[in-house]
């Protein structure tokens, strides 16, 4: 009998156990080890932030689905990873703090998924974040009913007659998910529009990207009416009926009470005021360290590089060379960690080797280097993907087996900007292929332009709707869930 | 300054601070896209091709 252990409970994680208990059954041990015992729907959250839904409409309780398919659950922080064991063990092991009593556990493990997404890193841009700060995030549920506080405060405001700057957007150089930040911006518009207060709102969205459209993977290129457009015509034709602002390639440094503080890529120092802000930050890993057998930490990057990302099987050195020569097969296929072959990371929770979009930095050293996307989709594809290698391995008795290639220059993300709630609604819908750009594949636009698509309407903000609910069903574990896609 | 009628109403930011900034637009839907992003009948039939498309792309690994 194996025991697989995954760390984190997210998109990714949860995606790898569910597909683990399907595929290995319960021959086989599967342990998620998570600090929250709930299970949630990150995309809705932008739903939440616009008061449409509430918090208990976008999470449920893990031990729903784990308790049907035999999955043990560990409600514990994991503290440090010892892939060679220590002095009474040659086998690796997690040591686990639960969350309840804080007391320490060793888990051995046969196979470790990393999944344990990002640290939200708000103290790299002082002054922002909900807890600390006077920004607000929509990161998680509970940043997202904050915010949706805050924000009807900024509307009864407006309805008395009174003005509001409203600034959303990355709060950070090097920040990603800027999918995410321009679906809460147009939502929020599209809120204070529907209540007759846009003459009141002043709206902008501010970004590290070098364009709108950008979504830090160097944008995209769609057939469009008989053209081939870039993905940014499609975001400022949502900004502009919206009546949004866009500042772009601007590096966020510091925020205070009511003005948050950017430097543009040509040296420009300014400040933007807010009423109501909501920023995602920098993301990094989130602090669990390697110990060797000596008890010593891990410090050579063979398991964790220094922003604390688990090191996998891409290659590195790739970053050094020339933006024009970064390629797909940069990335990692297998998202094996070289030193330690049963050691995987998946999602956020591995080192990227470079970025999606050109990096650059403003005239003053401040990055303006957005980082790749890796959440939704592509978090869920690599899930599944390791699941099936991992399960492949373990039938062919630990010989390694890659039956499915994890590569995002391999597979497609699909990424729907809705607008509004219910039947009523808007929606950029997009999908690429691959969403790693292959020049030397698809020479003239990066990717193939079959697959690749971009279009505004109510059918991919219906797309979207359907989603929040194949999604939590499929997460749920309910039947027949394993034939909803990833 | 030449009068714009279509669409107008929704440009919210004048050409005096647009011509010094990005805001340029690329792309602006006049009122026949405008009415198609909204025709429930023609957005079915897009939910049918969007679906059966992203599916296919879905399975692209």
């Amino acid at each position: 009998m194996a025991r697989v252990v995954i760390l984190g409970a997210g998109i990714s994680g949860h995606t790898a156990a569910l597909n683990l208990s399907r595929l290995l059954g319960k021959k086989h041990e599967i342990v998620v080890i998570s600090p929250n015992s709930q299970y949630q729907w990150v995309p809705s959250n932008v739903w939440v932030g616009t008061g449409h839904m509430k918090a208990e409409q976008v999470k449920f309780p893990l031990s729903i689905p784990y308790k049907k398919l035999g999955i043990i659950f560990k409600q514990a922080f994991a503290r440090t990873i010892h892939p060679d064991g220590d002095k009474t063990t040659n086998k690796g092991f997690v040591n686990i703090e639960y969350v309840e009593n804080k007391e320490n556990e060793k888990v051995e493990y046969d196979y470790l998924i990393n999944a344990t997404g990002p640290k939200l890193n708000f103290s790299a841009t002082p002054g922002m974040g909900p807890e600390e700060g006077t920004t607000y995030s929509i990161c998680s549920y509970t940043h997202a009913t904050e915010a949706w506080e805050k924000l009807q405060e900024s509307i009864q405001k407006m309805k008395n007659g009174e003005k509001q700057k409203i600034v959303i957007g990355l709060g950070h150089g090097s920040a990603t998910c800027q999918g995410a930040a321009i679906e809460y911006c147009l939502n929020v518009a599209s809120l204070i529009k529907d209540k007759g207060l846009s003459h009141l709102a002043d709206i902008r969205y501010i970004s590290n990207e070098w364009m709108a459209g950008d979504l830090g993977m160097g944008g995209a290129y769609v057939k469009n009416n008989g053209y081939v457009a870039h993905s940014k015509n499609i975001i400022e034709s949502l900004f502009t009926e919206l009546g949004i602002k866009w500042y772009m390639r601007n590096s966020v440094y510091k925020v205070d009470k009511n003005k948050i503080y950017y430097e543009n890529f040509d040296g420009t120092e300014a400040y933007m005021e807010y009423d109501f802000s909501m920023l995602i930050p920098a993301f990094a890993g989130v602090g669990i360290k390697g110990i060797d057998k000596n008890g010593n930490e891990i410090t050579d990057g063979s398991l964790f590089k220094p922003n604390g990302l688990m090191t996998v099987d891409a290659d590195y050195s790739s970053a050094k060379k020339p933006y024009h020569e970064w390629s797909g097969e940069d990335w990692p296929k297998t998202l094996q960690n070289p030193t330690w072959k049963n050691i995987f990371a998946i999602g956020i929770a591995f080192a990227p080797p470079h970025p999606i979009s050109k990096p650059r930095t403003t005239k003053n050293g401040r990055p303006l280097t957005p980082a790749p996307p890796r959440t939704g989709m592509p978090s869920a594809v690599m899930g599944n993907a390791i699941a099936n290698n991992l399960a492949a391995t373990i039938k062919a008795g630990g010989e390694y087996k890659f039956p499915r290639s994890a590569s995002m220059a391999d597979f497609a993300s699909i990424c729907v900007v809705s607008i509004g709630y219910g039947f009523r609604g808007m929606a950029g819908t997009m999908s690429v292929y691959p969403t790693i750009p292959d020049y030397k594949k698809y020479p003239d636009f990066g990717r193939d332009l079959d697959y690749t698509l971009g279009e505004p309407g109510i059918a991919g903000h219906w797309f979207k709707w359907l989603m929040h609910y194949a999604f939590l069903y499929k997460a749920k574990a309910n039947p027949g869930w394993w034939l909803i896609p990833d | 300054m030449s009068k714009q009628v279509k669409g107008k109403n929704l440009l919210t930011t004048s050409w005096e601070e647009r011509n010094y900034s990005d805001w340029n637009y690329g792309m602006y839907p006049l009122q026949q896209e405008q009415f198609r992003r909204k025709c429930i009948i023609y957005q079915f039939y897009r939910f049918i091709v969007l679906s059966i498309k992203m599916h296919k792309t879905a399975s692209m690994h």
